[in-house]
């Protein structure tokens, strides 16, 4: 039987890899005594896969992966349960939910995901007031462009691209945890972009163009990003990426309640 | 949601290679609240955290200690040159993984020797911890340094940064110590006065109370307590009974990739042989092995509680465990269908060897390994190896019929009383495999050639063996030796199957100095710690002139301490350590090496090394 897991990621694991991530899961399963399906050979390994790497230093509140379980039997419940017991305190789950046999793996289908860009708080002084008091206005003048174009850097090649098309979201709103006396910022971005195989829009790279539509420096280590759901599309054609806009329009659901 | 806390900023650790080397937070990290307990203890592995990590030793220790409710056991493991570089420009104190807490406000940072290369990573440590590097300078708030490990069976090279050595296995009298700095730590009294206490209790050693005193060649003349009370000979611990002492069920389990990344069942301690080369077949005399019902029993505990995919066996000599058969066996029903894979350690190649490998490893990719270490018979009489031609030959003629066609061989160069037809004998040994190969395998079944790899490494004498009185090769010799052997192997009728590597003569002359060294490297090693060496264990930091310059500047000669002979009745620095086997006893084997006659082993023969005084129950020397 196949199950999708819905998994959120925070504080100091943060700074634990895709890799690392995959590891410890194969880890946690094998102390939960949940037996996840083999692959064949000398050495086989738990066949899991993950929807989309999160790079480090970013967080997510919704991160997926999926996994074939030997025994067919297991509530939802019992493996929610079994595996949160495992968690490490910082890495924890969300959801569990049964996938049909036939269901494609969440890699596969992934198109979309949110995120939540915050300025982290020991970097709130090098920002003015006017940022975050201008920011949903800030945000959205800079989605009001006629095109939003940035440089993508791939290992091999650097392209300029207009992005306008797959930013499906991009607004400042309140930022909830914030009261008056704390360190947290008042307020943060939050915006969907295309994700996926065939074309992955990071974060990074929208606030890097926004920073240069606001002719303010931008540097990474500024901000926090925090991935909040990640979606998949009932209307999916393969190799293609339906918008808003395209001609056939993206439906988004969120990965758990996809089969 | 409740962030734990961390010692280093995102800046730092997003900047870094491998952040997750300093966040801690593993499973089964132990958590304790610093305020409930009376000792913070911080322990060391001086090397970067993947190494580290991979350490049983400590694993062992964390545990033990982290069962008292009075105690908290955090780690600390060298930071990378990256962030040291870091740590030091913004002055940021060294913290435990656990706590994130700086290092400088605990009580103990006891710290692991398992190399001597490590020396000048044991001053970063210490260092960044922004503990005063010599113990002499530490006051009340200081924690104690401690060492521990073999390289702590000499200590004198670095006696002057550590407060105490523990000498022995941690098993046995560490509680004791806690228990007495308790006593210690409310009542007001000196630090002087602490030291005092612990060196009242059985294998520990106090640099500070004792001095050493030379002969005009350089040679040690005394060493001897400078205070009432002390003892004059430092008793190493022994763990009489392994299977009752204490071993850790829950082992840490690091986010990346470390080197040892699965559970470690160690199946005996100690072993039978006596090579004359080998230091750790010395100091873990006797052999001690662990019952088979026990061992079985902690390795479900380990597997269950860490999810480890593999588990591998560890001792010295494995093979000789006598009940291996049935453990590795059960072992492999209970868990190579789960996905667990059985990794084995290098065993005597035999009938029982081959079936287990082929059960766990796909014989296509393996490789069989022997480790004759000298090749001729002679010079394998010399060094007491057991393993004879024969035995390689016939291993691997059963292991080429199995289906094997890959071949690791190891050797040392440099060995006492060697020639060069004995570094010849390699070569010659390495074809005569490739040859059995050919004449095994018909060539219908064979997928091109057979792959022999011979390795050397430079010979190091250590004390404690019966080559400590033995000179040893200098570089130069080295090389010669190498190059020579690299044209004979050139010249062997199945050269275009067998390869040569040869470990660079580059440390090993240093590891020579240092770990038969003497209280007078003390300075050097600081010296070249402050002009910036640290990583010295790995090639790529690895900076000979800075080693060179200060051995200049404090006017020794590297050569007094590799480059000799030494006399019959040279009074050692070590000397003062009793590790129970007597230096009568290394002599009388140093005078069998030379003239090549074999000692049985201990299971064959006891030949009263003196280590029976221990009266370990459970020994090979009460016939375990
Ligand atoms: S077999 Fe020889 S080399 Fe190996 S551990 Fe024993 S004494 Fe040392
Ligand atoms: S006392 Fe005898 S049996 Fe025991 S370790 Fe020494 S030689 Fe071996």
């Amino acid at each position: 039987m196949k199950y999708r897991i819905k998994f959120s990621k925070h504080g100091s694991m943060k700074f634990i890899g895709h890799l690392d991530v995959m590891r410890y899961f194969q880890k946690a399963f094998r102390r939960s005594k949940i037996e996840v399906k083999l692959s064949e050979g000398f050495s086989p390994h738990q066949i899991m896969s993950f929807a989309s790497p999160l790079g480090i230093g970013l967080t997510t509140d919704g991160d997926y992966l999926d996994v074939t379980l030997v025994d067919d039997t297991l509530t939802t419940d019992y493996i929610f349960e079994k595996l949160q017991a495992e968690m490490n305190g910082e890495i924890n789950l969300v959801h569990v939910s049964e996938l049909s046999d036939d269901a494609k793996n969440s890699m596969s289908i992934v198109c979309a995901c949110d995120y939540e860009v915050f300025v982290k708080p020991d970097k709130l002084s090098k920002f003015s007031k006017e940022y975050f008091s201008n920011l949903s206005e800030n945000a959205e003048k800079f989605l009001e462009q006629e095109t939003i174009v940035v440089t993508k850097k791939t290992k091999k090649s650097e392209k300029e691209m207009d992005i306008k098309e797959y930013i499906y979201e991009f607004r400042g709103v309140e930022n909830k945890a914030h009261s008056s006396d704390d360190s947290t910022p008042p307020n943060l971005l939050f915006m969907r972009l295309t994700s996926g195989s065939v074309l992955n829009i990071k974060p990074e790279l929208v606030m890097e163009s926004f920073c240069k539509f606001l002719s303010i420096p931008y540097d990474f280590l500024d901000y926090q990003i925090n991935r909040t759901e990640m979606y998949a599309d009932k209307n999916a054609v393969k190799g293609q990426v339906n918008t808003l806009t395209s001609e056939i329009k993206c439906d988004l659901v969120p990965l758990e309640d996809f089969n | 949601m409740q962030n734990r806390k961390l010692a280093l900023s995102d800046d730092i650790l997003l900047s870094v290679e491998k952040p997750a080397r300093y966040i801690g937070n593993e499973i089964n990290m132990v958590k304790k609240n610093p305020k409930d307990v009376d000792i913070r203890y911080c322990m060391c592995f001086p090397d970067v955290y993947e190494i580290g990590m991979s350490h049983l030793g400590i694993q062992i220790l964390y545990e033990m200690f982290n069962q008292r409710d009075d105690i908290y056991c955090e780690r600390v493991y060298s930071p990378w040159p990256d962030l040291d570089k870091i740590m030091r420009e913004q002055n940021i104190p060294l913290f435990a993984l656990e706590s994130q807490d700086p290092i400088k406000d605990f009580d103990f940072l006891g710290i692991t020797l398992q190399y001597e290369m490590c020396y000048t990573n044991v001053l970063q440590v210490i260092d960044l911890a922004q503990i005063p590097l010599k113990a002499c300078d530490r006051g009340m708030d200081d924690p104690f340094v401690m060492g521990g490990g073999p390289c702590s069976y000499n200590p004198e090279p670095i006696a002057d940064f550590f407060d105490i050595f523990y000498i022995g296995e941690g098993e046995t009298v560490f509680y004791d110590l806690m228990d007495k700095y308790k006593e210690w730590k409310n009542s007001g009294k000196s630090r002087e006065e602490f030291l005092f206490m612990a060196s009242q209790i059985e294998g520990l050693y106090v640099p500070l109370f004792y001095d050493a005193e030379y002969n005009e060649d350089g040679t040690l003349k005394s060493f001897k307590p400078n205070r009432e009370g002390v003892p004059e000979t430092i008793v190493k611990q022994v763990v009489t009974n392994l299977t009752d002492t204490f071993y850790p069920r829950k082992p840490l389990v690091p986010y990346i990739k470390v080197t040892q990344d699965r559970v470690v069942l160690e199946i005996q301690r100690g072993c039978i042989r006596g090579c004359r080369f080998c230091q750790a077949g010395y100091l873990y005399r006797p052999t001690r092995p662990r019952k088979l019902e026990t061992l079985k029993e902690i390795a479900e505990s380990m597997i269950d509680s860490t999810g480890h995919e593999e588990i591998t066996l560890s001792s010295l000599s494995s093979s000789d465990y006598k009940d291996l058969g049935d453990l590795v066996y059960w072992l492999i029903d209970k868990y190579n269908k789960a996905g667990v894979n059985v990794a084995l350690p290098s065993l005597r190649i035999d009938a029982f060897s081959l079936d287990v490998m082929s059960k766990v490893q796909d014989i296509r990719k393996s490789s069989l390994t022997f480790a004759p270490e000298a090749g001729t018979q002679r010079m394998r009489n010399v060094i007491n190896k057991g393993l004879t031609e024969d035995d390689i030959l016939n291993g691997a003629i059963e292991a080429f019929k199995g289906g094997w066609d890959r071949v690791k061989l190891y050797f040392m160069l440099g060995l006492p009383y060697e020639t060069y037809d004995d570094v010849e004998g390699i070569a010659i040994l390495a074809d005569k495999v490739a040859r059995a190969f050919y004449d095994t395998v018909p060539k219908e079944k064979r997928h091109g050639k057979v792959s022999i790899v011979a390795s050397s490494s430079i010979f190091v004498p250590k004390p404690f063996t019966p080559f400590q009185w033995a000179r040893m090769n200098s570089k130069e010799e080295a090389r010669e030796k190498r190059d020579f052997l690299r044209g004979k192997f050139a010249e062997q009728l199945n050269k275009k199957s067998l390869k040569y590597n040869c470990h660079d003569a580059f440390t090993s002359e240093l590891e020579g100095v240092l770990a038969r060294g003497d209280r007078k490297l003390n300075d050097v090693i600081l010296e070249v710690y402050k002009n910036g060496a640290i990583f010295d264990a790995w090639t790529d930091f690895f900076e000979y002139d800075k080693w060179m310059a200060a051995f200049e500047k404090y006017n020794i000669d590297m050569n007094f301490y590799i480059d000799r002979e030494r006399p019959e009745d040279e009074l050692f620095p070590w000397d003062f350590i009793d590790v129970g086997v007597s230096k009568k006893y290394l002599l009388k084997e140093y005078q069998t090496a030379r003239n090549e006659v074999v000692t049985p082993n201990c299971r064959e023969k006891c030949m009263g090394c003196g280590m029976a005084k221990f009266k370990c129950e459970d020994s090979v020397c009460f016939g375990a």
